[in-house]
């Protein structure tokens, strides 16, 4: 320590703090430098920003590699995303920094759209790509005002088992979405799942409090909505969603699913973990759970439609591709957008990556996946029956705040602190004092 | 805080005057009484300037825009619309905020005196001549070189009701799991738990060096006289610890009012509303719901609570030293 | 007290423990040690945890099974998310993020704390108090117009964006004015009477006293720096621009997709252990240097 003290304290140090102060001179004036001369005379520069998914970032480069082929003196930087999106992206907006392109989630896109924050693509996406979306899909972007974003690719929920589990209950598994299991014959097999694994009935996939939203099909699979008609009143104290509620209460109420496995707690994909470690015989969750299992479990699990009650639904997984007013060229930002949602590249995308695709006209064959050509078929099916209402619930722009609310609430109901009825009618409330704001 | 600085030195016993080297100019050390006179006057600007331009560009101007922010309704981005003081009526009737703020006072209460209370009994028996005595201190610092996000991470993978070690320990002893922060019955004692032990090295080390401060002929003396271990402690360590303690609450404080990234990764404020604290509802508010408005007046709460908060913590210090 | 920080030499003081009367209960020491290495060690376990878990193959770190070690441990959770993701790059921006900034800021709060501690000028009061209510702020509600800030100055996007906000520290300015307080005024009025002028004097007399104090300003400001998350998260932009703290977040919550638990316990580790190494190497030193702060 002495010596130490001494080191410090010698002709040495001054020197090294003059030197450093030179230094940093050096470096600012650099720094000032680089700033300016930023951006290389006569190059179009654009920055994509997607989810921090290897395999993604490779094929977005690698198209947009092709698109700078074809426009020359342009140039694209594909950049990632931090998980606290909304934080990084209305700061980014704020200083009129944010990418040219951003991937975002139909959940997240209502608010952008609506405040002004994303690009009207009208006429530079060609008018045919309308045809090939359905009309849910479509409406992601497209809003009273304009086109702010294509949807790109999708996912969704359908039903994963444990073979060994399903052959001991002795029951069929559905082969059409006709035939997809209605409430009270999933918790009856998931009763049964319980007393096989010893453990739970079947797990959910959320993965942490932003997707407390992938609950919501169950309101419509029973006849509900999550806001009215006009896509705007708050509607979750209908006897439909009510009900609803009642059923997801249930799950937690009989054991069937374990407490951990909520939107809220934090931990990962806590309801797929518990799958692959034969904790639960049944997982309702959405494709990306395929690495995990083929990993973990490989050729022991199959896959079957998402639940179903009176009516059918299923998540809204996904992400659209969307142009920012920070765009110092918008228009050609809005032909990358195009062409990255093109057929052929929707396909080459989603093959790289085992999404699903956003466009109509694509099966699981045209798109050739590697694996699993059946199991991604039976979620490509399965997309048709994701509801417009809650497309446009979740797209609009007081989604974000309202997920928050469908997560407290939710949590509430599924602990038991509240009655269904309750939840219903306190969140509610709770979700017109965000909408009458 | 600021006069709470010149207090730090005061309450010193002058018995303690050990150092042969100071004069009578050492002990006066409020700043430059006999020097003054000689001194350029550019020279403490031109030391406190770097400081005084970093503060003005990267946290007077941010604040003020955010004092004028709290003014303003943001729903949407870009321009505000001056509002009054609007988002501070709002405040008044806004059960998400009770709620907060009671979940904040929980939360304070729980980990600041643990925290406190611990790092001080680590700090007294580390200050002795253990065996090992110098790789135990590391050990117990070890958790504060974590950041809050990965603490989160671990901590909830370790708090997994259904595969985290935590309980698959207990059973492996034949006791049930607990829930952690599965239940609103144990999520903030979970946190609490959490944030304490990211802190008890910090507060170890602080008083470490303050006990350290303290000259070892007072004890041995106060041993000589007869005192006990606990009398020793209570009357000898306990005072001359006392402006230590002062700063380690106002820090300590400090951080839990601002503690994010470890319940925002943990809980998410949840299960239901039992571990939304005040800070979170900041962020929710300003992020989630996008009200910038809102979230500055929410902040400058936050501020005001800190500030009381100090100034009755000082004037209780005062009061203390004008008994002694 | 006021005398003890004068000098900086608390390795001098005779250790209170080395009399008779402690050699005597030697027993009861080693209770003692016994008893808070058990602590320790439950103290300790979540970051041995970590590590564990990053060695652990998917399946047995999710089983309800209790171990302590795995049954096959493997590399393959790092190996993988090196393949997959720029982790040097980002080991290498929060080292250079780290170090640069330390060593500014040390010398920012070094300048600022001896002229709040040594010197009476207008306006002193008022600034060390407007300092010190800058820690009370929460981030959260600065963010957006701090970044305004620093995107109207041109630096975002670069290292500097991180730097230079977080150069002004108040905890280092505050430990520097308490342990400068602690400098003799002789010491400096010697110097002065000797014709050294203010630059001088504080470089040749005043530092060379400071040495215990910059070596607790750069372990926490290092500290800190690397473990920075929020300010960076907004600033930076590119994977290949992020520091490591901000690249795990771009693996946690992340709402389109979940990154395998392996990887994010293998990247977790990466962040906490070259601050552990640093640490363990330093914490003598540290603890020390705490001891002559004067932060009491």
């Amino acid at each position: 320590m002495p010596t130490h003290a001494a080191e410090i304290g010698s002709p040495a140090v001054r020197s090294l703090s003059r030197r450093s102060f030179l230094a940093v001179a050096g470096i600012s004036v650099a720094g000032a430098l680089a700033a300016c001369s930023g951006a290389p005379t006569g190059t179009k520069h654009l920055r994509l920003s997607s989810w921090n998914i290897p395999l993604d970032l490779e094929t977005y480069q690698a198209l947009a590699d092709e698109f700078v082929a074809a426009h020359p003196g342009t140039s694209v930087a594909v950049e990632v995303t931090t998980g606290q999106f909304h934080q990084w992206f209305i700061t980014r907006l704020a200083a009129d920094l944010a990418p040219d392109i951003i991937r975002i989630t139909p959940q997240q896109i209502g608010r952008y759209a609506a405040n002004g924050s994303l690009v009207d693509l009208t006429g530079a996406v060609p008018a045919e790509y309308q045809d090939d979306w359905s009309e849910p899909f479509w409406a992601i972007g497209a809003k009273a005002d304009g086109l702010f974003g294509v949807f790109q690719h999708t996912d969704n929920f359908i039903t994963y088992y444990d073979k060994r589990v399903i052959e001991q209950i002795g029951v069929d598994v559905p082969q059409t979405l006709d035939e997809a299991w209605r409430w009270d014959e999933f918790l009856e097999i998931a009763r049964e799942a319980q007393r096989i694994t010893g453990r739970y009935g079947f797990g959910y996939g959320w993965s942490g409090p932003e997707t407390a939203y992938r609950w919501m099909p169950l309101v419509y699979q029973n006849g509900g909505a999550f806001l009215g008609e006009d896509g705007e009143t708050p509607s979750m104290d209908t006897d439909a969603a009510v009900g609803a509620l009642d059923f997801g209460r249930r799950w937690y109420a009989d054991g069937l699913v374990s407490p951990a496995n909520m939107s809220k707690s934090g931990g990962g994909a806590v309801g797929r973990d518990l799958f692959t470690t034969g904790q639960t015989g049944l997982l309702l969750d959405n494709p990306e759970a395929i690495a995990a299992l083929d990993e973990a479990r490989p050729g022991e699990w199959g896959t079957t439609y998402m639940i179903r009650n009176g009516g059918e639904a299923s998540d809204l997984g996904g992400n659209a591709l969307a142009v920012t007013r920070s765009s110092k060229h918008p228009e050609l930002a809005a032909e990358l957008v195009a062409f990255l949602t093109s057929r052929t590249n929707v396909a080459e995308f989603c093959r790289q990556g085992n999404w699903l695709p956003a466009r109509s006209s694509l099966d699981a064959a045209d798109i050739g996946y590697e694996r699993h050509e059946a199991t991604m078929q039976q979620f490509i099916d399965q997309a048709a029956t994701i509801p417009l209402s809650m497309v446009r619930a979740q797209s609009g722009p007081y989604f974000s705040s309202l997920n928050s609310v469908f997560a407290d609430y939710l949590d509430l109901c599924f602990l038991g602190e509240l009655t269904a009825a309750e939840c219903g009618a306190q969140m509610t409330e709770a979700m017109r004092s965000v909408t009458t704001r | 805080m600021s006069p709470h600085g010149e207090t730090l030195t005061v309450p010193g016993t002058p018995t303690v005057v050990t150092d042969p080297g100071s004069g009578p100019a050492a002990r006066s050390t409020s700043a430059g009484t006999t020097t003054r006179r000689r001194r350029a006057r550019w020279a403490p600007y031109l030391f406190v300037g770097p400081a005084g331009l970093l503060f003005l560009a990267f946290s007077l101007v941010p604040i003020v825009i955010a004092v004028a922010l709290s003014f303003q309704d943001t729903a949407t981005l870009g321009d505000g619309a001056w509002v009054g003081a609007d988002n501070y009526r709002t405040m008044l009737s806004d059960p998400l905020l009770r709620t907060a703020l009671l979940n904040t006072l929980v939360f304070t209460v729980g980990t600041v005196p643990t925290a406190m209370a611990i790092g001080l009994a680590l700090a007294v028996a580390l200050n002795r001549p253990l065996p090992g005595r110098g790789l135990l201190r590391a050990l117990f610092f070890v958790p504060m070189v974590a950041a809050g996000v990965v603490v989160g991470v671990i901590m909830s993978w370790i708090f997994n009701p259904d595969y985290g070690v935590a309980n698959n320990a207990l059973r492996a002893v034949g006791l049930d799991g607990l829930p952690w922060l599965t239940s609103p019955r144990t999520a903030m004692m979970t946190l609490v738990l959490v944030v304490v032990w990211t802190r008890i090295g910090f507060c170890m080390v602080i008083y470490l060096g303050a006990l350290q401060s303290i000259p070892s002929e007072l004890r041995e003396a106060a041993a000589i006289d007869g005192a006990s271990r606990w009398q020793r402690f209570r009357r000898l360590t306990v005072p001359m610890l006392a402006p230590t303690t002062s700063i380690l609450l106002i820090l300590n404080v400090v951080f839990s009012l601002q503690a994010f990234d470890v319940i925002y990764v943990m809980t998410g404020g949840g299960p239901g509303f039992s571990t939304t604290v005040l800070i979170q509802y900041v962020f929710r508010s300003a992020f989630g719901d996008a009200r910038m408005g809102y979230a500055a007046a929410l902040g400058l709460l936050l501020v005001l609570i800190l500030l009381v908060f100090t100034l009755l913590r000082q004037r209780a210090t005062k009061k203390a030293e004008e008994l002694l | 007290m006021t005398a003890t920080t004068l000098r900086p030499a608390p390795s001098t003081t005779p250790q209170p423990g080395r009399s008779p009367r402690a050699r005597r209960s030697s027993r009861r020491r080693w209770l003692l040690t016994a008893g808070l290495t058990a602590v320790a060690i439950l103290v300790v376990f979540p970051l041995y945890w970590m590590i564990v878990s990053a060695l652990t193959p998917g399946g047995q770190s999710q089983s309800s099974e209790f171990y302590l070690w795995p049954d096959a441990p493997t590399t393959g959770n790092f190996t993988e998310v090196f393949a997959t993701q720029p982790v040097w790059r980002w080991l290498g921006n929060s080292f250079l993020v780290a170090t640069v900034g330390t060593a500014l800021s040390v010398c920012v709060s070094l300048g600022a704390g001896y002229a709040l501690a040594k010197y009476r000028f207008r306006g002193r009061g008022l600034l060390y108090a407007l300092f010190l209510v800058t820690i009370m702020i929460p981030i959260q509600v600065t963010l957006v117009p701090a970044f305004l800030v620093v995107a109207r100055l041109g630096l975002v996007d670069s290292p500097w964006a991180v730097i230079l906000p977080t150069l002004f520290d108040v905890v280092g300015i505050f430990i520097a004015r308490q342990f400068m307080l602690g400098v003799p005024d002789a010491l400096i009025e010697a110097a002065r009477l000797d014709g050294a002028g203010e630059l001088r004097t504080f470089f040749r007399v005043v530092l060379p006293s400071c040495g215990p104090l910059v070596g607790v300003l750069v372990i926490l400001g290092f500290m800190n720096r690397w473990n920075d998350f929020l300010w960076p998260l907004v600033v930076l932009q590119g994977n290949e621009s992020l520091t490591v703290p901000v690249g795990l977040s771009t693996l946690t919550t992340n709402p389109a997709f979940s990154s395998p638990w392996g990887a994010v316990m293998a990247v977790a580790t990466v962040a906490v252990v070259p601050l552990l190494v640093v640490f363990l190497v330093f914490q003598r030193t540290f603890v020390q240097g705490i001891a002559s702060t004067g932060i009491k």
